[in-house]
């Protein structure tokens, strides 16, 4: 038995149980060690019964200990196995729903492809011409290249004609070209906001003017509308101090501009412009009235001058 | 508004149908006769009558038109777009609205002026279909009236009707999404008629009209719009079997086709009538 200190301090870096009781004799940590006699050299006749009892119980420890590592160690390698089975089991199913969802977005493609090329072969077949004749409800051509003019509307990617006539393409600046149908009946107007109309006065007072609306932009309508202007849409300078009766009469004709839509069944207009107001009166004699100036107008029978809001009209020939 | 011409007759007259022979009332005779399939009047089974169109008939309205349909002759009138009744609300979008009238002299026996049930029934159905097809958005705050006159009645009145209408609007300028178009079809347990007259027609029993037994069930109208591929209404009077109703259906959507093809070469006649006339 070597009961040397070196021999003392090897054992302990070799020994791997923390448990190890730091006893003076030279231990092995093995059993069979200890049967093979490997690193333990026990002289039998000088230890006594006791240290006989305590080497066999620190073996017996040592090697319950290290039954119970090991135990532990396989336990862990167990659930370290069955960890492993189950992300394997989920990378599995994550693979099928991978393949499922290339799958699916593959078919996805397929039919966006099919439908694109039916729909270009379809837009070669249904572009009608210049010049073809229409009716309501007939498919003009697909809506990418054009924009939508008058009497053709647009649903979903293509355009439709809404009026029968003829197909016109009008070349824009920016290289499309606007795509309308010239009616071939007679064409509807509608008063808009921002369209100039023509209008007779019905009746005037304190505060606002009534008139019957006879033609948009030009185009006569079929059948008369009423619109309202009010005093503060008269004139556009000095608006508070304007009065009705000096600036339209009843049967005035009345060049003005919608304002809005407006309530009930009356529209607004509003004659605040240069351009706007009074192109034709009758003076109270029922003689033709001639504009002096902006807000003078001279009867031709009698000479007398009369106050309207008179409207600059550029084109007028002089009467002189 | 209502008929308010009623005259009275002298005392001792009579009415000249007590005078007429059984032979005019025969129901029997219509229905499917020799192996080659060929009605009483020489059409087949999915033939539609003749069409005669005239449009511009009525100068002080927008657009008009006087549809012939074999023995139906509907006169209609689009009027507008026009200032809104007083009453509505404001809306960004038209209002479209129908009315259609029997003349008193249409039918068979004379029109109680009172009995109004038909003409109201037509009038709703008309005018949702008319409303479905024009583009209400261009006549903001404005309403268009659309007045149909049932002259005579020889079957498939609502069809014509729609016809009549669809080609008032088409030439009055006003902008539509399409043209709509209704076709009807009477059936029976194991056949169909496209396009009846009255007498191949089903009519539900009414305190003026005996009903024999006919191997008619029912009929069924549908107004189409066929470019936009839209139902825009039904009417279905009788009993129809679910295997029959969808090759009912079909034959129904067929003969609307038909008719739509006929309005547009009308259509394009009157284009070029236009453009010589200017």
């Amino acid at each position: 038995m070597d009961f040397s200190v070196d021999s003392l301090e090897q054992c302990e870096g070799q020994d791997e149980d923390q448990n190890c009781s730091k006893h003076h004799l030279n231990i092995s940590s093995s059993y069979e060690d200890f049967n093979e006699g490997q690193g333990l050299q026990i002289d039998e006749q000088k230890i006594s019964s006791w240290e006989r009892w305590m080497i066999h119980k620190t073996i017996q420890d040592r090697q319950r200990q290290r039954e119970a590592m090991e135990a532990k160690m396989e336990r862990r390698r167990k659930e370290a196995e069955v960890r492993r089975k189950e992300t394997e089991r989920r990378f599995k199913a994550n693979d099928c729903h991978r393949k499922w969802l290339n799958e699916k977005s593959q078919q996805i493609k397929q039919k966006k492809n099919n439908e694109r090329r039916k729909k270009e072969e379809w837009e070669k077949m249904t572009e009608l011409q210049e010049g073809d004749f229409v009716v309501p409800g007939d498919c003009v051509g697909p809506s990418t290249r054009h924009s939508p003019g008058k009497g053709v509307y647009n649903r979903g990617n293509t355009f439709y004609a809404s009026l029968c006539g003829r197909i016109t393409l009008k070349s824009e600046s920016s290289g499309t070209h606007i795509v309308s149908v010239e009616s071939c009946c007679r064409s509807v107007v509608v008063p808009e906001k921002g369209s100039v109309v023509l209008c007779k006065v019905v009746s005037v007072t304190q505060s606002y003017a009534k008139v019957l609306i006879l033609s948009v932009n030009n185009l006569p309508l079929l059948e008369h509308l009423k619109g309202i202007i009010r005093k503060e849409e008269i004139r556009s300078t000095e608006k508070d101090t304007v009065n009705v009766f000096m600036s339209y009469h009843p049967r005035d004709i009345v060049r003005a501009r919608v304002l809005s839509l407006g309530e009930s069944q009356l529209y607004t207009l509003s004659t605040a412009e240069n351009e706007l107001g009074v192109i034709f009166a009758t003076s109270e004699q029922n003689g033709q009235m001639i504009p002096i100036n902006w807000s003078e107008m001279q009867c031709t029978l009698t000479g007398v001058k009369e106050r309207r809001k008179v409207a600059k009209v550029i084109n007028a020939v002089p009467i002189n | 508004p209502t008929w308010n011409f009623i005259m009275k007759a002298p005392e001792d007259t009579k009415s000249p149908l007590l005078f007429v022979t059984k032979e005019d009332d025969e129901d029997q005779k219509v229905f499917l006769l020799s192996s080659a399939k060929v009605r009483h009047d020489g059409r087949l089974l999915n033939e539609i009558r003749n069409i005669s169109i005239q449009s511009d008939v009525v100068h002080n309205a927008t657009g008009s038109a006087y549809v012939e349909m074999g023995g139906t002759k509907i006169i209609g009138s689009v009027f507008g777009p026009r200032e809104l009744a007083r009453g509505e609300e404001f809306s960004l979008e038209g209002q479209v609205n129908c009315s259609l009238k029997f003349a008193p002299f249409s039918k068979k026996f004379r029109k109680p002026p009172n009995q109004e049930q038909e003409d109201k029934e037509l009038s709703i159905l008309i005018g949702q279909a008319m409303k479905a097809a024009t583009r209400c958005v261009t006549f903001p705050k404005l309403q268009i009236d659309i007045n149909l006159l049932v002259l005579e009645d020889c079957g498939s009145v609502l069809s014509v009707a729609v016809l009549c209408a669809s080609v008032a609007m088409a030439t009055s300028g006003i902008e539509m999404r399409d043209l709509p178009v209704a076709c009807t079809v009477s059936f029976g347990k194991e056949m169909f008629l496209c396009d009846p007259t009255s007498q191949e027609e089903y009519k539900p029993m009414d305190y003026t009209y005996i009903t024999s037994s006919t191997p008619l069930t029912g009929n069924l109208t549908s107004i189409y719009l066929s470019s936009l591929g839209e139902l825009t209404g039904v009417l279905q009077k009788g009993v129809l079997d679910v295997m029959m109703s969808s090759r009912v259906m079909e034959v129904c959507l067929e003969g609307c086709l038909r008719i739509r093809e006929r309005i547009k070469t009308f259509l394009h006649e009157f284009e070029t009538e236009r453009k010589r006339n200017m």
